[in-house]
């Protein structure tokens, strides 16, 4: 299988060296416009062609699959390109800079055979994954309320680089970090339906630091999600959700999955218990930045062999992206209903 | 008499790292970062018999250093074992404001010493145009914070040998190999979470690595492809593996790891973290029977 790669930044090289360690996948191409990383391609891996314009790399080279690793505004003309040239893709995530430009990748993706895939990996984490496994076997009975937060310590001063400016990122840490948190809560619980709530800004000036929402899902779940970049204690991302149920509750992060039932379940041995990450644990061909990031890599692969659609397309991250446009809307005043598409 | 070569201090649980669980780790920063909690740990742990520490070139490596250098004896004794670059904080940094520009801003505070050596290499303008000039600038900066220390070995963290391995990266491995031998006369080595790919792709490249930090506990976890595939590579690597997260991030007892570790015969070096003066007394008192 024949891969381009646009953008050879943190994401771009990381998937670049995992798509490197999967049998069957040439890196045949990539795009970077920075000189010293172009460079170093050309020099030492003679087999990848490096071109500065995408555009040209798709003409050139007949790919099967291009992963598109830029920053968030240029997604959009790419991926309309992919598509347009009939190329599979995976975008990193936030799908898109705004829900428009989702719709439009919607609606030509629609009829084609088209495999993509947008880089929500929490879904690949050990403890995540294991807690979607439990509530569909319904294990805490009829679900009320959820608490859920995304934080990290990063930003403490006036902001620089592309991610502060509104223009090419779209958003601030609920459209970066947060769509992760937003993309689980879809993905265990259904549509989103009614959102209220308050963003902040204190170190950037375009986009927000925090953001604190409040949800009401399509089966009578309401739940809470905070989040922040700006906040100490946090030296790695970390997703905590508290889920509540009227068997009982799960308590869900990186590292564990604490489990606390009224009455015991036949899939477990014990009613109140912590599974760790550690033994949910299993190897990878190569470990590049986490164990998730090389799962989410070969069900791309796997799709795009088979010919099956990826369990994170364009489709259901637009979802993501609708539910957090909604909550930019609330946080004007108001609670907002969400709108789909089809 | 302890069957290991050496047994050595991780200073993870120093700066709030805790791999079993970051909540736990939150409860606990304050006290471990306690550099004179620290202090008594590694003296203690010093008087056992543990020759040195493994260190990530953290920010507040400086400060740790600081005051054990208030032993005025035990800084000649104790040796630094670094794993660079600190890669968690330069993750951040390019999130916030993308690689180029983390890259300048990490060359702008270099300090004299860089700057002299920036400027005789042709200036930052050249730097910035060859990725191994900038690669060797990196390491001088990173092995600023231990001058006047005794440095046995460098370890590259494994983000970079597991990206560069990953990626077929050579040049890496040769440039990181060759300058810290010739121009910082200490042994260079390398952490990973790959070591069959590791050791088969140095016998490949015929580089002679003596020293690698990889993960060997008795449920596999970060040992890639398999515990089994790592079990099998030791044999192979002719050099010293030195063993972590024989515990599996606090996840299996001493005694537990303590027994598979003895079960593998070519495993002669360890790494631990530990955070309090009695951790180190049941720990050592296991591990340097």
């Amino acid at each position: 299988m024949n891969v381009g790669i646009v953008g050879l930044g943190k994401m771009g090289l990381l998937h670049a060296g995992i798509l490197n360690s999967i049998p069957d996948v040439k890196i045949k191409a990539v795009t970077e416009k920075e000189s010293l990383i172009a460079n170093y391609v050309r020099d030492s891996m003679p087999s990848v062609n490096v071109y500065d314009d995408y555009l040209n790399m798709i003409k050139s080279e007949e790919l099967n699959l291009i992963y598109i690793t830029t920053p968030i505004s240029s997604h959009f003309p790419i991926a309309q390109d992919c598509i347009e040239n009939k190329i599979n893709f995976f975008i990193e995530k936030p799908l898109t800079k705004n829900l428009e430009e989702s719709k439009k990748l919607c609606k030509k993706l629609k009829g084609t055979d088209l495999v993509h895939s947008v880089g929500y990996n929490r879904r690949f984490i050990d403890t995540f994954s294991e807690v979607k496994s439990l509530l569909d076997s319904k294990i805490l009975g009829d679900i009320s309320r959820i608490k859920s937060s995304m934080y990290v310590s990063n930003i403490f001063s006036k902001s620089k680089g592309w991610r502060s400016r509104k223009e090419v990122s779209g958003g601030g840490v609920l459209l970066d970090f947060g769509s992760h948190l937003v993309d689980l809560l879809l993905w265990y619980f259904g549509n989103i339906e009614r959102v209220s709530g308050n963003i902040k800004s204190v170190y950037s000036n375009e986009v927000e630091d925090s953001a604190h929402m409040e949800m009401e899902f399509s089966n009578n779940i309401r739940g809470e999600l905070d989040t922040s970049w700006s906040i100490r204690g946090y030296r790695i991302p970390e997703i905590n959700l508290e889920i509540i149920g009227n068997n009982g509750s799960i308590k869900v992060n990186e590292d564990f999955i604490k489990i606390d039932l009224k009455k015991p379940d036949p899939q477990l041995t014990n009613s109140n218990t912590t599974i760790y990450k550690q033994s949910l644990n299993k190897g990878v061909i190569i470990d590049v930045g986490g164990p998730d990031y090389t799962k989410e890599d070969l069900h791309m692969i796997d799709c795009v062999k088979n010919k099956q659609q990826s369990m994170v397309n364009v489709f259901e991250a637009s979802k993501t992206q609708s539910v957090i446009e909604s909550m930019y809307d609330a946080a004007k005043g108001g609670t907002k209903k969400v709108e789909y598409f089809d | 008499m302890t069957r290991f070569d050496s047994v050595l201090l991780g200073d993870n649980p120093f700066f709030g790292v805790d791999h079993l669980s970051q909540e736990r780790a939150r409860t606990k920063a304050p006290v471990s970062q306690n550099f004179q909690n620290a202090l008594e740990v590694i003296k203690y742990s010093h008087n056992l018999g543990v020759k040195g520490m493994v260190v990530s070139t953290h920010p507040t490596l400086k400060d740790l250093i600081h005051i054990i250098k208030t032993e005025s004896d035990l800084i000649d004794k104790f040796e630094f074992y670094p794993i660079i670059p600190y890669v968690q904080g330069y993750v951040l940094k390019i999130n916030e404001m993308g690689m180029l520009n983390t890259l300048m801003d990490i060359l702008s505070p270099a300090g004299m010493i860089n700057k002299m050596k920036i400027i005789t290499s042709g200036g930052l303008g050249i730097i910035k145009k060859d990725l191994f000039k900038l690669f060797r600038t990196f390491i001088d900066i990173e092995l600023l914070q231990l001058n006047d220390t005794k440095v046995k070995t460098v370890f590259l963290h494994d983000v970079i040998t597991d990206l560069a391995l990953a990626l077929n990266m050579k040049q890496i491995f040769q440039t990181f190999h060759e300058y810290l031998q010739d121009y910082h006369k200490v042994n260079a080595g390398l952490v990973t979470k790959n070591f069959p790919l590791l050791v088969s792709k140095l016998d490949e490249w015929k580089l002679d690595y003596k020293y690698i930090m990889t993960s060997f506990n008795k449920i596999g976890f970060q040992m890639n492809p398999s515990r089994q595939e790592c079990e099998k590579a030791l044999n192979i690597y002719k050099g010293n593996v030195i063993a972590m997260s024989i515990l599996a991030g606090g996840f299996i007892s001493l005694q537990d790891a303590y027994e598979y570790i003895s079960t593998q015969s070519r495993i002669r070096n360890l790494v631990v973290g530990l955070s309090s003066v009695q951790h180190a007394k049941d720990t050592f008192g296991i591990l340097l029977k």
